[in-house]
């Protein structure tokens, strides 16, 4: 199915309501579908002077929709003030059908700005379907991260690290360079059927429980790095080596390591080290041991106290071995110098 | 070495006393303090199967240091706590002290980002004319909301307005996305205040807001996937921030023209308020709502005047606290007001809400026109709220 939709800030909606609502939808969307694109279209904060053209966020994500994967794109943009006087952005979502997604590059698509609503105007409305996605190979070589790093290969190396993070990345970029280029040269690194493996996107995304990994090139001072301490799965781009046989193979076709990944070699797996007789269930929490947790609705009616000590940390248990060492040696000597004064 | 006196010491650590329920500040599910989970703090334990591939794993302990923190299963002191549903992570402070969690209802545009942040601003800095002290609960959580109170007071290089824009619907730092029971749920981020009464002995209680985009309170918008308004089914008081100047009626009583196209029908949101409030409760259709309402009538720089209202004194005794003559007084005002231009809609507050105060407030106050902002009675509403619910120090306060 080929379908798009735009979501603004308007003073009534085509579903009624006023502000961010549905501007235009293909004609015969069902509902459930609408409000699942509409829920993608939240543009995140910026640091507080980027430009307009720095705060777009380009995504291709893979939803869930009645039991399928849909792939959709994306580009979210300011888009002047809305009727409130307030900054409003302009949301708008593509459905990517399976015959589109054989023969286009997943960034190629975000970069054809023709396809892309600058502005909304006119009144809410249903839309024809949009035109079909042709062939779109997407970028060759990567130039612009040569220019941005001095190395092509820097490109495969953030790629790279970002393949192995089972839960996709963030690669850090400078703020001021065009990100989507950058994105695109990255995708570009593999071939065409690989690169609808993962999301692509040109703001911090955080990839919810159970959906697709999402590679990210973000700007170095996006609001959502400030919080975060420094996990694996952010990547700054310019503390990588450039990879090896980056200059020497062909960048676009680096189809060995693509194999590698394609059959999952690579794949990232959280590390897990709960111990013995743990269960994990996919909801619950990894419980490691004994502690017994009371149903919420058996709780007594008092206040219950904390509970300091049921186990002490490991520093003070070898003390103890210590101590208990001391101790028997003390008695053994003891009894030692008993027996020998007794038998004096 | 023998055993250090901080050992000897945490050993006869006297119990601490822990609330006897915690209600989770993102998805209000309520559960025993033993029952919350704790965070992983070792950079390996990553990929939470509700809370994300991102986000460190939640796990019950079995295993404590002498000072109560969790060890992990890699050997690291773990403090920091979560929900045992929605494993959301919440402070610490949820489980040792009560809280009381408010609801800010209004419309798009009605401006409750704005209030809500020159409020919380006001009550920082003026506590001892409120009579309260405010503070971050865990000041590493309030990213959003330092965010905001930073865009509208911190030093800006150009004359331009600084203002707030508009709340997001979904995405971006005000939500997560969980996975609870197969299904994606988009919960909200709180902001968790504690409050303190100024007196020497007084004990300290949380403050939990949220700053909703108006179009989660349109008819329609309460969805089991999207929950991010189900506050209303915990909340001890709530806010109803009314535009008089998105309204006709109000903007005729005040002399003003008639109000643009876009301008949402208040009392239909008022309306939805109470039926999610009742809905949410388990409350009969017909069955008013228990719950205080303080209707904080917004943008009181554009309107004040015309009712012959001054904001130039805040509601608050020279010795701190609410000045319940000075609220009394200026809700009088305001329901006269109500009567003459908007009859139907002073009927719907009280036929749902038996305990309304309504209060005016200026977000903007002074600095309305200018760079600057310069609250005025922004704080009110949130203080006499606070002092309004059963227990607060004006809880038999007749207006
Ligand atoms: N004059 C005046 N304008 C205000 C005041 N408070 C807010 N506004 C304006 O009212 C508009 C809406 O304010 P917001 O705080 O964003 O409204 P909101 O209720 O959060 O709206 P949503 O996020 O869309 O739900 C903005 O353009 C503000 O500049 C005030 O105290 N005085
Ligand atoms: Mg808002
Ligand atoms: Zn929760």
């Amino acid at each position: 199915m080929r379908a798009e939709l735009i979501h603004t800030s308007l003073p009534r909606g085509l579903d009624g309501g006023t502000g961010f609502s549905v501007a235009g939808r293909t004609g015969g969307m069902p509902r459930g579908l609408a409000e699942a694109l509409s829920a993608l279209s939240g543009l995140p904060e910026a640091w507080p002077d980027a430009r307009e053209d720095q705060r777009v966020l380009h995504a291709t994500r893979c939803i869930e929709w009645q039991g399928e994967s849909r792939w959709v794109a994306s580009v979210i943009r300011p888009s002047g003030v809305d009727h409130t006087g307030r900054g409003n952005r302009l949301a708008h979502h593509r459905l990517i059908d399976a015959q589109e997604i054989v023969r286009a590059c997943p960034v190629a698509i975000l970069q054809d700005s023709a396809r892309w609503m600058q502005a909304w105007s006119g009144t809410p409305r249903e839309m024809e379907s949009p035109s079909e996605i042709g062939a779109m190979p997407g970028a060759v070589g990567a130039t612009h991260w040569k220019r941005a790093f001095g190395d092509e290969g820097v490109a495969v190396a953030a790629l790279e690290a970002a393949m192995q993070s089972g839960v996709g990345a963030w690669i850090v970029v400078p703020s001021e360079v065009d990100r989507l280029t950058l994105l695109a040269e990255l995708a570009a690194t593999l071939p065409l059927p690989q690169r609808w493996t993962r999301g692509w996107a040109t703001r911090a995304l955080r990839p919810s429980a159970g959906s697709m990994p999402v590679i990210c090139v973000i700007g170095a001072r996006e609001p959502a790095l400030e919080t975060l301490g420094d996990p694996a799965w952010v990547i700054r781009a310019d503390s990588l080596r450039p990879a090896p046989r980056a200059t020497s193979a062909k960048i676009g076709v680096e189809a060995e390591i693509a194999e590698t990944r394609a059959s999952g070699r690579l794949t990232w797996q959280p590390e897990r080290r709960l111990g013995v007789g743990v269960v994990h269930a996919p909801d619950a929490a990894p419980s490691m041991g004994s502690m017994a947790s009371a149903p919420s609705e058996s709780v007594p009616d008092h206040a219950v106290p904390i509970a300091v000590t049921l186990e002490e940390a490991p520093a003070s248990r070898s003390w103890r071995v210590l101590w208990l060492a001391a101790v028997l040696g003390a008695v053994i000597l003891l009894g030692w110098f008993l027996l020998k004064g007794r038998g004096a | 070495m023998l055993p250090t006196a901080a050992h000897r010491k945490a050993l006869f650590q006297p119990a601490r006393d822990l609330v006897r329920r915690v209600h989770c500040p993102s998805c209000w599910h309520g559960f025993a303090p033993q029952e919350s989970l704790f965070i992983a703090e070792d950079p390996r334990l990553l990929g939470d199967p509700v809370s994300g591939p991102t986000e460190p794993i939640r796990f019950l302990p079995s295993r404590f240091d002498l000072t109560g923190a969790a060890i992990d299963p890699d050997g690291a002191r773990c403090t920091r706590l979560a929900c045992a549903r929605c494993r959301q992570e919440f402070p610490r402070a949820l489980i040792e002290v009560p809280a009381t969690i408010a609801s800010v209802v209004g419309s798009p545009g009605a401006g409750k980002s704005h209030l809500l942040a020159s409020a919380i601003w006001s009550m920082r800095r003026q506590g001892a004319m409120l009579g309260l002290e405010v503070s971050d609960a865990e000041p590493r959580m309030h990213a959003r909301i330092h965010a905001m109170e930073n865009a509208l007071f911190g030093s800006q290089p150009e004359a331009v307005p600084q203002r707030l824009a508009k709340t997001e619907t979904a995405g971006g730092d005000g939500y997560s996305e969980v996975r609870v029971g197969g299904r994606t749920e988009t919960v909200p981020t709180p902001f968790i205040f504690a409050v303190r009464h100024d007196s020497a002995r007084a004990e300290e209680r949380l403050l939990v807001l949220y700053d909703n985009a108006g179009e989660h309170f349109l008819p329609g918008a309460d969805e089991a996937t999207r929950p991010v308004t189900r506050h209303l089914g915990r909340s001890e008081f709530a806010i109803f921030v009314l535009d008089p100047t998105q309204d006709d009626a109000f903007r005729s009583g005040l002399g003003l023209s008639a109000a643009a196209a876009g301008a949402s029908r208040q009392d239909v949101v008022l309306q939805e308020m109470a039926s999610r409030v009742r809905q949410h409760r388990g409350r009969r259709t017909d069955e008013p709502c228990d719950l205080p309402l303080v209707v904080a009538l917004a943008k009181a720089d554009l309107w004040a005047q015309a009712l012959g209202i001054s904001l130039e004194r805040e509601p608050y005794l020279p010795a701190g606290g609410v000045d319940r003559q000075a609220l009394a007084d200026v809700h009088r005002t305001l329901v006269r007001f109500c009567e003459r231009t908007a009859p139907e809609f002073l009927a719907t507050v009280r036929a749902a809400f038996p305990r309304c105060l309504f209060v005016p407030c200026s977000a903007l106050g002074r600095g309305a026109g200018s760079s600057r902002v310069e609250p005025q009675w922004a704080a009110a509403p949130f203080v006499a709220a606070w002092e309004w619910r059963q227990g607060g120090h004006l809880e038999d306060f007749v207006p």
